[in-house]
């Protein structure tokens, strides 16, 4: 349905996005993941026509976008990162506006704005400026502009940045629950490892521009089935420990937390043997040492060598 | 669509009461202080002109009349028209036409009989006493229809102690003269005067023979706060719609597939809308508490229109800048620095441009200061044609903030 060529978009010397391929398929949800930086909004800036790519195509049913976007425009929702309403106007006339830009009129637009209002969990609140509502239910506003004109694509660009658990998990359901029903295809875009996990049947994964992992989580959780992720609990960390464990060659990847250390090691090695000899000699009080399952946090650990949120 | 974007854009500032105050309520509240406290700086204190005129009348217009009939021959159609003239010229309907018509300038003519000239002139009273030569009608009426001899001279005594009502008086009296020196010209070019004409050329004599209106400093303050604060409103709506690019908002609505022409139009007619609608609320107030009005509505409005409309020029210039540079410094910098300096400039403050002339060329280039030329010439009861130029440089601000706004509005694809 959507398809991504090498597109590419230059920021001067800076490469937002470099080289993305992608595709999107009916009924899909496909999730981008990504730190911070590594060009999950400028790709789906590029993807729904807001900017234009430096080189690459964006083809929408086989026919570019790029000069045309008029078609791709009138099925696709999108949900910005940013809370893109008016502060000062009440979710109501938020919808109102928005509903009415989409051509919506009348009848129509009312009956939208109820099914919106509902499906966002906003009745109550719906005369209630948007100025005084909390991040949750700013975010669910967000969301229900996107859904007014009945978009069959719905494009997040992290639309759980910010928000308390139980919103969270109310817009993931909701997100499901679109898919589920009304066949909606959605690209899901997140730092948020578990989210992905929880939606999405493809994922991709992008760090600096670059995209650095594509497949199904299964297919993507093989990349770490050579190795295995290990958590190592401490009565207190030192300095001295880390440093060994990172100079040890047979560990691969090694960041802490507090008095706790996650190592990636090849299958093959006794870790706990060799995790037991490095505690001894930098006098390191062991807690517990556990073999994890492999997650997608895991993946992005291995193959950038850095976590996917600080 | 537009119109979609416009209602929302005034839903948003009817939700800020600040904003609200500050556009609507501040200037009413400065040109109450302003135009208080300045009535005296303003040489308000002469407030209407009473002039007292004695006037002796040695002239038969009758007599005059018929003499000259009987010497040229004259048709029944050349007859009527030289009726009409006898009594559009008498100089006591004149003076008296201008004392009804100026508020400010009263005008008392008693007529006097000629054996009471002495004691006229003794009387501290009278500003003048005007005496009417024999054979004013005819010679008049041969000097213009017939081109024959001189205008007939008035003599005219004037009360040295008072010497402004006395000086007005004068004034009108030569103005007077001169008509008679146009009307004189237009028979020899053979133009053919229509009864119209006469008409018009009554009511311009009216303007032109009568001390002008005078702008009061309430009326001065209305304009000049006025044309400032209206200036607000453009970086009002500069301001709204960067904010609407900030919160990503610009992004929904391109993305709803609503052009940014539309979008762009959008601001410039909201600008326009709420400027209109800020000068006739400060007019209107004015007109109200200070009885501030305009001697003809429809210049009025048509000025405010254009005023307005270069407001939503200027509106949609500093939108397309802020959107550009990705950045409101344009709109704070003109709305906390560059708006005084104009409007100081245009004469908002203080008639600033009386002290030099320079300055009063310079605010002349400014849409307030031309706007507050225009506003203050139709005040005092001037013609829009006398103010043709600042209106054409007023048209000019419209088409050129149009044209950089256009080039500097970010193409497609590359706002972000
Ligand atoms: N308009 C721009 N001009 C210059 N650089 C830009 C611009 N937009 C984005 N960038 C740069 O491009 C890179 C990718 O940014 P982008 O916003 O796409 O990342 P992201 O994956 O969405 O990050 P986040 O998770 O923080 O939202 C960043 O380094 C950013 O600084
Ligand atoms: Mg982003």
């Amino acid at each position: 349905m959507l398809e991504l060529a090498r597109l590419t978009k230059r920021y001067k010397q800076l490469y937002a996005v470099k080289g993305l391929n992608m595709f999107i398929e009916k009924g899909e949800i496909v999730g981008l993941l990504g730190p911070n930086g590594a060009g999950k909004s400028t790709a789906i800036s590029m993807l729904s026509s807001l900017i234009e790519p430096t080189e690459g195509d964006v083809r929408f049913h086989g026919k570019s976008i790029l000069k045309s976007p008029g078609e791709l425009r009138k099925v696709t929702g999108i949900v910005p990162q940013e809370i893109a309403l008016y502060p000062e106007l009440s979710a109501e006339e938020n919808l109102q506006f928005f509903g009415r830009i989409y051509q919506l009129k009348g009848k129509q637009l009312k009956q939208r704005i109820e099914e919106v209002l509902e499906l966002i969990g906003l009745q109550e609140k719906r005369k209630e400026v948007v100025k005084k509502f909390s991040g949750g239910m700013k975010r669910r506003l967000n969301i229900g502009v996107a859904l007014l004109h009945q978009p069959s694509l719905l494009i997040m660009d992290e639309p759980t940045v910010g928000i308390d658990p139980q919103s969270r998990s109310y817009i993931l359901e909701t997100v499901k629950r679109l898919n589920e029903e009304k066949g909606m295809t959605v690209l899901y875009t997140s730092h948020y490892m578990e989210e992905v996990e929880f939606l999405c049947d493809r994922i991709y994964i992008m760090d600096k521009g670059n995209l650095i992992a594509a497949g199904t989580k299964e297919e993507i959780k093989q990349i770490l089935t050579s190795e295995t992720t290990v958590l190592i609990k401490v009565e207190q960390l030192n300095e001295k420990f880390v440093q060994r464990l990172q100079a040890e060659p047979s560990i691969h990847q090694v960041s802490t937390g507090e008095n706790e250390v996650t190592v990636i090691v090849p299958k093959e090695i006794p870790v706990f043997k060799l995790i037991l000899n490095i505690a001894e000699h930098t006098d390191i009080e062991l807690l517990s040492i556990e073999m994890k399952a492999t997650t997608l946090e895991d993946v992005f650990l291995h193959l950038t060598g850095r976590a996917l949120r600080d | 669509m537009i119109w979609r974007i416009i209602i929302k854009q005034c839903q948003v500032l009817l939700r800020n009461p600040m904003h609200l105050l500050l556009l609507f309520g501040l200037p009413l509240l400065l040109i109450v202080i302003l135009g208080t406290a300045l009535s005296g700086a303003m040489g308000e204190d002469v407030k209407d002109v009473q002039v007292k005129v004695a006037m002796i009348n040695n002239d038969s217009p009758g007599l005059g009349l018929q003499q000259l009939v009987e010497e040229k021959d004259v048709s029944a159609q050349e007859f009527a028209k030289l009726q009409t003239a006898v009594k559009q010229y008498a100089i006591p309907s004149l003076l008296d036409h201008a004392g009804k018509a100026n508020a400010t300038l009263l005008t008392k003519i008693d007529d006097r009989a000629p054996q009471n000239k002495q004691a006229i002139l003794q009387d501290d009273s009278y500003s003048a006493l005007i005496e009417i030569p024999k054979n004013f009608t005819y010679d008049l009426l041969s000097y213009i229809y017939f081109d024959k001899g001189l205008p007939p001279g008035l003599q005219v005594y004037i009360n040295e102690g008072l010497q402004f009502e006395a000086n007005t008086i004068l004034n009108l009296l030569n103005q007077i003269q001169e008509r008679w020196t146009e009307e004189k010209l237009f028979l020899n070019k053979n133009i053919q005067l229509e009864p119209q004409y006469y008409k018009e050329m009554e009511s311009i004599g009216q303007i032109e023979s009568m001390n002008q209106r005078v702008v009061t400093s309430k009326g001065y303050y209305t304009i000049g706060m006025a044309v400032l604060n209206v200036l607000f409103i453009a970086t009002t709506i500069g301001f709204y719609a960067f904010q609407e690019k900030r919160t990503h908002v610009f992004n929904r609505i391109i993305l709803a597939n609503v052009s940014r022409w539309t979008y762009f139009s959008a601001v410039f007619i909201s600008g326009t809308l709420l400027g209109f609608i800020q000068l006739v609320v400060i007019f209107g107030f004015s007109w109200i508490v200070y009885g501030v009005s305009w001697p003809n509505i429809s210049a009025f409005l048509i000025v405010t229109l254009l005023l307005s409309l270069a407001v939503g020029g200027l509106g949609m210039l500093l939108t397309a800048i802020s959107y550009r540079n990705n950045s409101e410094t344009i709109t704070s910098f003109f709305s906390s620095v560059v708006i005084y300096v104009i409007s100081l400039l245009g004469g908002s403050f203080y008639p600033i441009g009386d002290f030099s002339p320079l300055i009063e060329k310079i605010g002349d280039f400014t849409p307030n200061g031309a706007g507050m030329s225009v506003y203050l010439a139709l005040l005092r009861g001037e013609s829009l044609s006398s103010v043709a130029n600042n209106l054409l440089f007023l048209v000019l601000f419209i088409i050129v903030t149009w044209f950089i706004a256009v080039i500097s509005f970010p193409k497609r694809g590359e706002v972000l």
